[in-house]
Order: C-alpha cells, then structure tokens, then sequence
C-alpha cells in the first residue's frame, strides 16, 4: 500500500468531514437556507434560525466529530497497542466508568444545580477506572490482566448503572438514564464543547506520538522493547490518553458504542495495515461516521428522536460481523 | 575489543534459578553459539544480554557500561535481538514490516529517508527476501518468515545481534540460507551471540561455543573443543557419533540416550 494511496484515503475523508458537516447544519425539525442564514449572522441580524444554527446545530455538529474523532482514534491506538481488532476504547473501563458517573449524577439530580457536573463527572469516572485498573495491575503486568481488570470494571460499572435504573425515583429519571446511556448528540451545546475539548485535545496529543511504538509492537512486546520502545510507558501513556478524550465524550454525548471497532477495522486494509498510518485515518473516519448517523437520526421519521447510540450500533454491529468474515482469511 | 559482555550474571524468575553466575564476553567478528538442552538458560541469558530482563546479581556491559544505563534508543541502534518464533500480528507488506527496523534511527513522525530505504534493500539482499518485498508477511512460509525477520534486524545495522534458535524449524536449505547471512553479518564486523539446537551447524559456523546447563556455563572454548564424547552424555544425556567432514568441520549425529537419562 503506498503513501500516495493513503494521503488520497485522508484527503477524501477529510473532504467528506467538511462535506457531512455543512449537510448537518442544514438538517433539522426546521428548514432554512443555510446560506441567508450565514449573511444574516454576519450581518450581526438575530433571528429564530440563526439561534437554531449557533446554539443547536453548530454545537451539535462540532460535538459530532470531535466525538467520532476521539472514538475511532482511541480505537485504533487500543487495537493497536493489544494487538486485537476485537478491542474497543472502552475495554478498560473508561466508558463504562463515565457512563457510571454521570448515571450517578442524573440519579441524584445534580445537574439540575450546574449542568457543569455532568460531563465532569464523566471525566473523572472515566479517570478513576483507568486509576483503578492501574492500581490492580501495576506496571509489569501482562497485557491478558490488565484487560480481565478492565472487563472486571466494566462489569461493576454496569452492574451500578442497573441498580441506578433499578432504584430510581421516578420513572422520569429512569428515562433520563437510560436515554444518556444510549448516547444523544441532541442536547449539546457549545458551552459542552468547549468543556470536553482541552481533555480531548490533551489526549489527541498523547495519542499522535504513539505511532512508532505501535508499529513496533506489531512484532510483538520483547522485539519492540529491543528497539528501543518503552512498552510499558507507551502502554500506560495509551490508557491514560484514551480515559482522557473518551472520557470526555462520553461525559458529554454519552456512550456511542462500535464507532471504535468498526473504524478501524474497516480502514486498515486501506493504509495496509499499518498501525501508525491507521491513527489518523480513524480519527477522521470516527467523526465521518458520527456524523452521518447523526445526520441520519434526524432524517428517519420515528416517533420518539433515535438515540444516535442506537444507531451506530444497530448498524454497527451486523456491519462489524460482515468485515469479520470477510477479513478472516486475511488477519493472522 | 569487547563488544557486550555478561559479568557473573544471576537470574531468578518465581523461585526458578534460571541463570547462575554466568560470565560470557562476546568480541567484535566473533560468532558464538550457545547451546545446552531446553531449559539450561538459553533465551533467558539471551534476554539478559539484550537488556531485557533484570538481573538478580551481576551486570552486562554493552561497551564497557551497563547496559540498563544506555538510554534505549540508542541501545537498539548498537544491538539487534531476534526473538524466538516472532510474531507477526498484522498482515504488513514485507518491505514494511522490514522498514520496522529502522525505528531506532528515525523520530517518532518521519518517514524512512534515502539512507534508510537502502539499507531495507541490502538488509533484503543479504537475507535472499528482496523478491518477497511487496508479499503478506503473514502469508510466508515459516523459512521466508523467519528470514524476513532477520532482514529487520539487519535493517538497523546493529553491531551486535543476539538471535534465538533463529533456525529451529527450518529445512535444510533455509538453515544453511540463515546461517550463512548470520555469517556474513559477522564477517562484516558485526558480532552475534546464538542460540541453537543443531550443534553440526553450531559447530560449522560459530567461532566458539558456549555450552550451558542448567543455568550455569559448563564451557566456553572451540567447537573442536566443547563437543566431546563426555560432555554429550553428561549435559545432553546422549551418545553421538562425532566426525569430521571434508572442510574439518566437526558434524553431531546423535543416535542413542544415556543409561542415565534412559532411567
């Protein structure tokens, strides 16, 4: 697979995030031109649409990618670094434990004091899991315990959120939690957006050098310590990174399952396989996906709005068992 | 010139004494050949010398300081390591998988540069793989695999290549491939520790043999010197018919066990 090919691949995702992107601020309950809308704003004019545009579409159009960006890069880095197309962002824990925090929060009604504590409290819950998988671990672990410890969180954190569902007051907070948990895109604001962004960006980061080392992993852990990877370093420095970004989207659009399997098992044919080429492509592939369920959520006609979760993973999933058997004969 | 050397090195792993006081300088354009039954510290003194795996007691110098102390990087441009049965975890085309190799040599982001891609193209020569360059490595057979492999290593251009039973599992033809690159390696100033099995090919191409067991080094000298009669029923528990062949080197056939290992 050569380089020309892949920087093509990133070109036209890249052209089809600014693509979907447009289409997304133009979709919704009302229809307006985007373009006198635009003038308008420029033209310093208020009106219904342009509120609609800056305060509903924009953020929820940003949150999109940003989220769908973070969800197939931290998948791809996971992957990468197990060795595993199986593994999600979430394996550790950090989803779960988001999810678990902030089921707390809704439970209690704390957000109705700041609607701050929501998303905060799922970075710390996605933090704590990763802390708590660490502190199990330690460092010189093998790969199998630290992903039993991950499930084990998992498990608890799901386990929490049911007796969450099971306790709740009334049923309207039970409603309120199982609709977070599904994942909605629709309730964003840019306030939201610019509370998930510094801990996502910090975890883009972490994540953009960790290519070579996941190169040198593919050859197993002793051959990339030989050339002089520091496995367990790059190993934590993932973990911290992926509790970080998707800690912060889950706090903020809930838990959006299979846009970090699918992604990147779908795109790593196409830069040949190669884990560091692979980051990239599946950050601009998680926000093209994203995207158009999110698109797609608000163009079905259901009675209820389509939790965008339910979506991506009820496409996701049947589309995941496909590439599984079509890849079986490729992947070792 | 002492390249790499083990100083009285001791390795414990869950109560198991695997290495004990073993002392083994390698020089530069020396080949040796470490050999001793399944069990006798092989890989582990392997991984030792690798800076891999701490040690309990005893250090290893990688010339002339400890080798913990050399940063990383820098210890992976000086000295190659060649696991056991590698994997391969992802369908890479060859020549990427061979371009693996460079990373100590190049940052993070970059792309290989000119320097790079020539020395992947010898490192393909020198391991008869350059026409399985645009292959699947995980499509190869086990010989064009393992020798795949041995280009990545040689890719880095390392002085130093420690390799571990790099020919077990082959067929003839791609040992003697393997073992002449490994050779050549050395002969170009490299220097290389090896683990092997097959002591006709350890004796036919290693300058010296370090013979283990059990942890500890039994001897360390000539092939002519290290396989006798004795030391095969006393370490390996096997009579072997030794001989040598036209060029003198000295050839292993084993054909029977010891009383004592028989009991």
């Amino acid at each position: 697979m050569n380089s020309d090919r892949v920087f093509l691949l990133l070109w036209m995702l890249g052209a089809l995030i600014v693509a979907l992107f447009f289409v997304s601020l133009t979709i919704g309950r009302h229809s307006f031109s985007l373009w006198q809308t635009v003038q308008a704003l420029l033209a310093h004019e208020q009106s219904v649409y342009t509120l609609i545009l800056v305060e509903l579409r924009l953020p929820r159009s940003l949150v999109a990618i940003v989220t769908g960006a973070t969800l197939g890069l931290c998948g791809a880095a996971m992957q990468g670094l197990l060795r595993n197309p199986l593994a999600s962002p979430g394996i550790l824990g950090s989803s779960s434990g988001a999810a678990l925090f902030a089921v707390i929060v809704l439970y209690f009604g704390f957000h109705s004091i700041s609607p701050w504590l929501l998303p905060i409290a799922g970075m710390v819950g996605a933090l704590l899991a990763i802390v708590l998988v660490y502190a199990m671990t330690g460092n010189d672990s093998t790969i199998t315990t630290i992903i039993l410890a991950g499930v084990a969180i998992n498990a608890i954190a799901a386990a929490c959120i049911s007796l969450a569902i099971n306790l709740a007051p009334s049923p309207y907070a039970v409603r309120e939690i199982a609709l977070w948990t599904l994942g909605d895109l629709s309730k964003v604001s840019l306030p939201n957006l610019w509370l998930m962004l510094p801990t996502t960006l910090i975890g883009w980061a972490m994540l953009a050098g960790c290519g070579q080392g996941l190169n040198a992993l593919s050859l197993g852990e002793q051959t990339a310590s030989s050339m002089g990877i520091n496995v367990s370093r790059l190993r934590w420095r993932i973990f911290l990174a992926t509790a970080l970004a998707v800690g912060a989207a889950v706090a903020t659009v809930g838990a959006v399952g299979f846009i970090g399997l699918v992604i990147p098992h779908l795109l790593r044919p196409l830069v040949g396989y190669e884990p560091r080429r692979l980051l990239f492509a599946s950050a601009l592939g998680g926000a093209v996906m994203l995207l158009l369920a999110d698109i797609a959520v608000r163009l079905l006609p259901t009675q209820n709005p389509l939790q965008v979760g339910v979506l991506t993973a009820l496409v996701g999933a049947p589309f995941f068992l496909y590439l599984i058997v079509k890849s079986r004969k490729v992947l070792p | 010139m002492i390249l790499l050397e083990a100083r009285s090195v001791s390795l414990n792993l869950s109560g198991i004494q695997c290495l004990n006081r073993v002392d083994l300088p390698l020089m530069a354009g020396e080949l040796i050949g470490l050999i001793g039954p399944n069990g006798a510290g092989k890989s582990s003194l392997l991984k030792v010398m690798a800076g891999l795996q701490k040690t309990a007691h005893g250090m290893v110098l990688l010339q002339g300081r400890n080798i913990l102390n050399h940063a990383s990087r820098e210890r992976g441009k000086i000295l190659g390591y060649l696991e056991q049965n590698g994997d391969i975890h992802w369908p890479l085309q060859v020549k990427r998988l061979v371009e693996l190799g460079r990373i100590p040599h190049m940052p993070g982001w970059v792309s290989p540069g000119e320097q790079d891609q020539c020395r992947i193209e010898t490192a393909l020569k020198q391991t008869n793989t350059w026409h399985l360059k645009e292959r699947t490595a995980t499509t190869l057979s086990g010989g064009e695999k393992c020798r795949v492999l041995l280009a990545r290593v040689l890719a880095g251009e390392p002085k130093i290549l420690l390799a571990d039973e790099p020919i077990a599992a082959l067929d003839p033809a791609h040992q003697l491939m393997v073992m002449n690159s490994l050779r050549q390696f050395v002969d170009a100033g490299g220097a290389a520790i090896i683990a092997l099995h097959d002591l006709s090919m350890a004796a036919r191409y290693c300058d010296q043999l370090a013979l283990l067991q059990d942890g500890t080094l039994v001897t360390k000298g000539a092939p002519n010197e290290v396989i006798t009669d004795a030391r095969l029923a006393s370490v390996y528990g096997i009579k072997a018919s030794l001989s040598h062949d036209a060029n003198g080197s000295l050839s292993v056939v084993p054909y029977a066990l010891t009383f004592d290992v028989a009991r």
